[in-house]
């Protein structure tokens, strides 16, 4: 079988006709309108370069939204948190309220790249790049975050349950649309959550397996009062393990149960063999262990250790 | 990776033996005052300012851009060609195919079996069966897609056993084994009759790619008189121009190389740049203007050479106190598509016979029976990478030590000090080691670095949940100063001017390991003057002297003693006439610090050594000298595989903690040391540099690197994919250097470029082993191949 001829041969070039750079998001819709899907959408720009390298993708302009206002604050509001999609990993990750109140997704964002990469690449553009391994993607799944996405005909809310559609496919058209909102509920007493991820070396790497979790315990009964766990990549977009949670929802904390719902994890994703990132059977090996390590540590952190 | 080298840097010498001065080096009287001391790398500066200009960085006006069509496919015939739409395309100035190579179209660092532009046939994917030069890299690249190949595949061969089988597509025409080499000492068998142990194990290595930092970038310019100029990156200058004359069909003296200062090498950049210089050189004949070829980094991982794969049968006999009696490999050594280095050089060169050479390991054994393979498949090239052989075979005979002790019952460290190399002993080739064996020497001081023996009763679980285990592995090597080669030579010349400033001309290239910094320290040491009065012409084949290849750790020693001789060329003259100026006689005068006076007389009248300098050109006497050094003959029976192929060897122990998650098969490097004997450290800052790199190869090699090879294809042509270890994967270093004199050797020197990468792969894979039970035998030990190989024990030990 030949090998597509852009497989064997490289260029240094990123290729775009004009470089666009709105001062407000009605001209950067406008502008994108006028271009009428040809332009695309750059932010931090480290998935979206790569891409253009070369005339792998071809794009008539691009739009930098980067100089947007009020599109990278990061603050709580009631009981949510809302992230300007404009926020930087390096931000994100270092954020004191992101710690506090989303752990998973500042150890989510504390892999991502390098440094250098995680103080250009957004969240926003984490998400919209919908790939299954992305390391902001998979905690947010799990901490049930909505994005707000404006377009041509106005503003609309997207849970991302509804958002990640197929790899490098989302609910939003980077030609067309920009994500102005990411929001989801802040967590508090008796929740605990975690992020942990398996690569073959210790920076610098996408990941073989990612995986969030999340517990609520009702400390009376001492039973699972809320349960998240998201995974990646296990399938083409980051994955609920809806299954598993509904296992262990109301169920009283225990490990039996717990190995029960890793299991159940394992069994119900099916990642593909991948000469590069391992086998299916491997990697659903590795679902059974992160689950289980993930809830242990999850339980530990709401302030209720497994004895 | 070290923040206090200065306090882990120990240097310790185990024997200052006056050195042997026959035709070699006489140590100044009064001691070494350059050499020894870690004086700043020269291009230290340059580059953390940004100053110092890589070959991309070099101004691209009036130059024509070159690009190279690729075959996509591993094997086929090329049906026709047709490059009339690319050359009408506007802007490209010509797009030339096989017919168009003025002269012999092929090169090759050994053979020329490698065409420059494919005419008949295509034997890998990326293998190139056009060229086209451009006003602009986009009109180029726009060109290639407008060439018309028709090609008729072949069935493809991607093992190498099933490219030595009967019926297998044949790649050349010359069949698909390059040689089958043989290494027969003693009577194996009867070996095997005497141990009360054989354990047979087969080991498994892939393709690596060197992955240097800067990608290749090559131009060729052509001069008003008809010479072809070509430059870049390069690590053999003479090499480059070997090849590019002939295919010019020119003399070697109408070729001119120039070496630009290399982002890394590592071999690699032996054999890269023959091939883009020799294309850029056929473009600019063709269109009278220079030309400039540049790959992107999936394009180094498509085109350029990588590391032999091997699979390597092991037999090997002990007796039940752990003396080896006997040692028997198969090794099968894909060669890939083209010959590269590959094959043998007699005697001894070649990474082939290196790695057979060097197959039994640094061990005393009486019976020894080797059978190498070296053969062509469809996959890309082998060539030289940090150790030429030798790391492949030390990760096969250094588990094989580990997986014998453990049968025996022995500890790693006892079953090596009972076999391993001292003065005096023979090696598998009967090569007797008559000087310069520190390889026990290392192991005592890893042994007590290390604390060895606490450490290895202390290994098992690390955690209270039992997800972890810590382990420890040791591994010895050993590795050869000099290719081996009959014509191992090095020249250098060394101006003195009448101001007592000095330029030194030598081939030697830089590529990071620091040769623009040692070469330039010998030279002031052996002239008495200081290092801020040598300056260093860059490699230039019309300039310096032929100095052979940057290659097989031969740098400071081989061209060290040329510069000694062409030191001591000049001396004779500023020799005579100090003597003269002092009245005292020549032997008695010494040169330091650019000062020269009487021996007897220390304190006495002393001169300048600028003032002996003048006073000498003044009377018209030899200020040059020129010096031209190769090492003792070398020697291996072509049907035996007996002799004596290299003239010293540098010897080495390792030893690694890891910890080893048993339930996903993580493994994280905790600890580590590294001992060397390298004859006598030049600059001990820089080799630390030297180890501490090497060492980062080697983990990468045991834990995460392999060129990913699908029908051909590799899949993971970047560096996202790729993976060489970072900073954040290294473990904290500690180095020891020793030094037992090389009586042949500049200063006692001899080689540390490859040693420090070689046993450091199997010294992580030892641990990793010791710490959960599982052997991974087929590189790299993944975190899922160490999950397996602890699945396939059905867990990890218990206690």
């Amino acid at each position: 079988m030949a090998q597509p001829f852009n497989k064997l041969h490289w260029s240094r070039f990123v290729e775009y006709d004009q470089y666009l750079v709105p001062d407000s998001l009605d001209q950067a819709l406008a502008m994108l309108a006028e271009f009428n899907g040809s332009a695309r959408v750059i932010a931090g720009g480290t998935d979206v370069v790569p891409e253009l390298r070369g005339r792998r993708a071809k794009v008539a302009a691009l739009v930098d939204i980067s100089r947007l206002p009020d599109m990278d604050g990061i603050e709580q509001e009631g009981g949510f948190i809302r992230l300007g999609p404009l926020a930087t990993h390096a931000r994100v990750a270092a954020s004191q309220l992101i710690r506090d109140k989303a752990a998973p997704l500042a150890e989510g964002c504390s892999w991502v790249g390098s440094p250098q990469i995680r103080n250009v690449a957004t969240v926003g553009g984490n998400l919209v790049s919908g790939q299954p391994a992305a390391d902001a993607s998979v905690p947010l799944f799990a901490l049930d975050a909505e994005v707000t996405i404006a377009g041509p005909q106005g503003e609309r809310r997207t849970p991302l349950s509804d958002f990640f559609l197929d790899v490098g496919k989302t609910a939003i058209d980077p030609s067309r649309e920009i994500m102005t909102g990411i929001s989801f509920p802040a967590l508090g007493e008796n929740q605990g959550g975690c992020y942990q991820r398996l690569a073959q070396r210790k920076a610098l790497v996408l990941p073989m397996l990612a995986c969030a979790t999340l517990v609520k315990v009702d400390p009376q009964n001492k039973t699972f009062a809320g349960v998240a766990l998201s995974l990646g990549p296990v399938a083409p977009t980051p994955m609920r393990e809806r299954v598993a949670e509904q296992m262990l929802l109301g169920q009283p904390i225990g490990k039996e149960i717990i190995a029960k719902a890793a299991e159940s994890a394992s069994s119900q994703c099916s990642p593909r063999d991948s000469l590069l990132r391992g086998s299916c059977d491997y990697r659903q090996a590795m679902v059974r262990v992160f689950v289980e390590r993930g809830l242990t540590r999850s339980l530990a952190l709401a302030g209720h250790a497994l004895s | 990776m070290s923040q206090n080298s200065e306090e882990k840097r120990q240097v310790k010498t185990l024997e200052r033996e006056r050195l042997d001065l026959g035709r070699l080096v006489k140590v100044g009287e009064a001691g070494l005052r350059i050499v020894g001391d870690s004086v700043r790398r020269t291009d230290d500066v340059l580059k953390a300012t940004g100053k110092l200009k890589y070959a991309a960085d070099y101004p691209q006006e009036g130059f024509l851009h070159g690009k190279i069509l690729r075959s996509p496919y591993p094997h086929a015939l090329i049906r026709s060609i047709d490059v009339s739409k690319a050359r009408e395309l506007p802007g490209v100035v010509c797009a030339l195919t096989g017919g168009d190579v003025p002269g012999r179209n092929g090169f090759g660092a050994i053979l020329p079996d490698q065409p420059v532009i494919c005419q008949d046939k295509v034997r890998y994917i990326g293998d190139g069966v056009a060229l086209v030069a451009a006003e602009s890299e986009r009109i180029a690249q726009k060109a290639l897609e407008l060439i018309r190949v028709e090609y008729e595949e072949l069935p493809a061969v991607f093992d190498p056993r099933d490219a030595l089988a009967e019926g297998a597509p044949k790649i050349h025409e010359t069949g698909n084994q390059i040689s089958l080499d043989k290494l027969r000492k003693g009577d194996v068998e009867a070996g095997f009759a005497q141990a009360d142990v054989i354990l047979e194990r087969t080991y498994q290595v892939p393709f690596l790619e060197h992955a240097y930092m800067e990608p290749d970038c090559c131009w060729a310019i052509p001069q008003p008189d008809g010479t072809m100029m070509v430059e870049g990156p390069m690590q053999a200058p003479f090499a480059v121009r070997r090849n590019v004359a002939p295919v010019l069909g020119v003399p070697i003296n109408m070729v001119r190389a120039r070496q630009i200062h290399m982002g890394g090498g590592f071999g690699g950049k032996e054999d890269s740049p023959i091939d883009l210089c020799c294309r850029a050189a056929v473009l600019a004949k063709h269109t009278g203007r220079p030309v400039r070829i540049s790959l992107e980094r999936e394009e180094v991982t498509l085109q350029t050479c990588k590391r032999h794969p091997m699979i390597m049968e092991l037999k090997v006999g002990v007796t039940k106190d752990g003396k080896l009696t006997a040692f028997k490999s198969t090794v099968y050594d894909e060669q890939g598509a083209y010959a590269s280095l590959g094959p043998k050089i007699p005697p001894a060169g070649g990474s082939h016979v290196h790695a057979m050479v060097m197959s039994p390991g640094p061990y005393e054994i009486e019976n020894c029976w080797v059978d190498a393979y070296l053969c062509y498949t469809n996959h890309p090239y082998g060539g030289a990478m940090r150790g030429f052989g030798a790391p492949q075979v030390h990760i096969a005979h250094e588990q094989m030590m580990d997986e014998l002790a453990a049968e025996l019952g022995m500890d790693p460290v006892d079953i090596r000090r009972k076999n391993a190399f001292k003065l005096g002993s023979k090696t598998a080739t009967s090569q007797v080691l008559d000087q310069s064996v520190g390889l026990r020497e290392t192991l005592d001081a890893c042994e007590e670095r290390f604390g060895w023996s606490q450490r290895s009763d202390s290994a098992g679980w690390v955690d209270a949940a039992k997800t972890k285990r810590r382990g420890v592995g040791v591994a010895m090597g050993w590795y050869r100063t000099s290719i081996g080669t009959g014509g191992d030579a090095c020249g250098a010349n060394v101006h003195v001017h009448e101001d007592g400033s000095v330029i030194l001309y030598s081939g030697i290239t830089e590529m990071g390991q620091g040769a623009f910094t040692v070469l330039p320290q010998i030279c002031a040491e052996a002239l008495g003057v200081e290092l801020e009065d040598v300056r260093l012409v860059k490699p230039d084949t019309d300039l310096v002297p032929e100095s052979g290849p940057t290659v097989g750790s031969r740098s400071t020693t081989l061209m060290g003693n040329a510069i000694i001789l062409a030191c001591r060329q000049v001396r004779e003259s500023l020799d005579q006439k100090a003597a003269e100026m002092l009245g005292v006689e020549p032997e008695r005068l010494v040169f330091c610090g650019r000062k020269v006076f009487d021996r007897d007389n220390p304190d006495g009248k002393a001169l300048e050594f600028r003032q002996v300098a003048a006073a000498a050109m003044a009377s018209g006497m030899r200020l040059i000298g020129q010096g031209w050094w190769a090492p003792p003959k070398a020697s291996l029976d072509p049907e035996t595989g007996q002799g004596s192929p290299y003239f010293v060897y540098t010897y080495s122990t390792h030893m690694a903690e890891v910890e080893v998650d048993v339930q996903t098969g993580e493994v994280t490097v905790t600890d580590y040391v590294a001992a060397f004997d390298v004859g006598k450290a030049i600059n001990p800052k820089a080799l630390e540099g030297q180890i501490e790199g090497g060492v980062a190869m080697g983990l990468g090699y045991a834990l995460m690197e392999k060129v990913v090879l699908e029908n051909g294809m590799p899949q993971n042509m970047s560096l996202q994919n790729y993976l060489i270890p970072t900073m954040l994967d290294m473990p904290d270093l500690k180095p020891l250097v020793l030094e037992q004199t090389n009586q042949h050797g500049p200063y006692g020197a001899k080689g540390i470029g490859e040693m420090p990468n070689i046993p450091a792969t199997p010294a992580v894979i030892n641990a990793v082993a010791n710490a959960c039970g599982g052997r991974v035998r087929s590189l790299p030990a993944n975190p899922e191949a160490v999950f397996w190989a602890i699945r396939e024990l059905g867990g990890p030990p218990q206690d």
